[in-house]
């Protein structure tokens, strides 16, 4: 019978929130995978924040700016 | 090590390139994006979704969707074609999700299939996980079913869950653990 873990899996993800960390055995992991499939059905969730999508552009575009230097030659593309 | 796993299928100026008619035009299976910037807005949005789909929240997701691509796009290959960078992208967010789930979970909760994008520059977003939970949802009780999508598909808290249905948040907690659990047991027979 799965319990605790589940539960606060189950919390936090209805929260937002990220995954803590546990042990599940096969039956909760089942379960949790379960929550997951519901949760990522609600209509409308999946679709990145646009604050996202342009912070991490800018981090990329630094990324790709010091392997350049750290090269000392240029990247591929 | 992420990227040690993905090293040997690091897209590469291929066959794609090689094969390209003399003096003919290049298929639209063999475009190549300009620069990384091109890949990044033109694959964001499905790797972000392919990843919300497999942890369910949306910080998780925005930070593997970094991973996945802070890890691929400095080894990529401008002559890389269309499909074999979204292949590229997707093997390395297979990869990333699994050290997520062993990190966390001591063992993969879900997994990205194998059943990677053909070559035709076709949409890479895979889920079907909509339709299972609709087949798992309607094999349940009338009351089980109501709780699940009450608080998972329309967002309403235990407390509300609980005046919707009639009954206490005690019994709502109770009802919606026990509808998880017999959820994941016909999930688990729907997969086998």
């Amino acid at each position: 019978m799965s319990g605790r873990p589940v539960r606060r899996f189950v919390d936090g993800l209805l929260r937002g929130e990220r995954t803590e960390p546990a042990r599940p055995d096969d039956i909760e992991a089942q379960e949790m995978k379960t929550a997951i499939e519901l949760r990522a059905a609600r209509t409308g969730s999946d679709s990145p924040r646009e604050e996202f999508v342009t912070d991490l552009h800018r981090r990329i575009a630094a990324a790709m700016d010091d392997g350049e230097q750290d090269d000392g030659r240029s990247l591929h593309w | 090590m992420i990227a040690g796993q993905n090293e040997a299928r690091r897209p590469r100026i291929g066959p794609a390139q090689r094969s390209r008619p003399e003096g003919g035009l290049r298929p639209v299976t063999e475009a190549a994006y300009p620069n990384w910037d091109a890949v990044y807005r033109d694959n964001v949005t499905w790797v972000y979704r392919l990843m919300y789909s497999k942890v369910g929240n949306q910080p998780d997701a925005e930070d593997l969707t970094a991973e996945v691509f802070m890890t691929a796009l400095k080894p990529m290959r401008v002559s890389a074609t269309v499909p074999e960078v979204r292949k590229y992208l997707k093997l390395t967010a297979r990869t990333v999700l699994a050290g997520y789930w062993r990190d966390r979970m001591g063992r993969e909760i879900t997994t990205i299939d194998e059943d990677l994008p053909d070559e035709s520059g076709g949409e890479v977003i895979e889920s079907d996980a909509p339709d299972r939970v609709r087949v798992v949802l309607a094999k349940l009780p009338d009351n089980y079913r109501r709780i699940l999508e009450l608080r998972f598909l329309q967002a309403f808290s235990v407390r509300e869950a609980a005046q919707q249905m009639g009954v206490s948040v005690a019994n709502a907690k109770v009802l919606q653990h026990r509808a998880l659990q017999t959820a994941a047991r016909i999930s688990e027979e729907e997969a086998s």
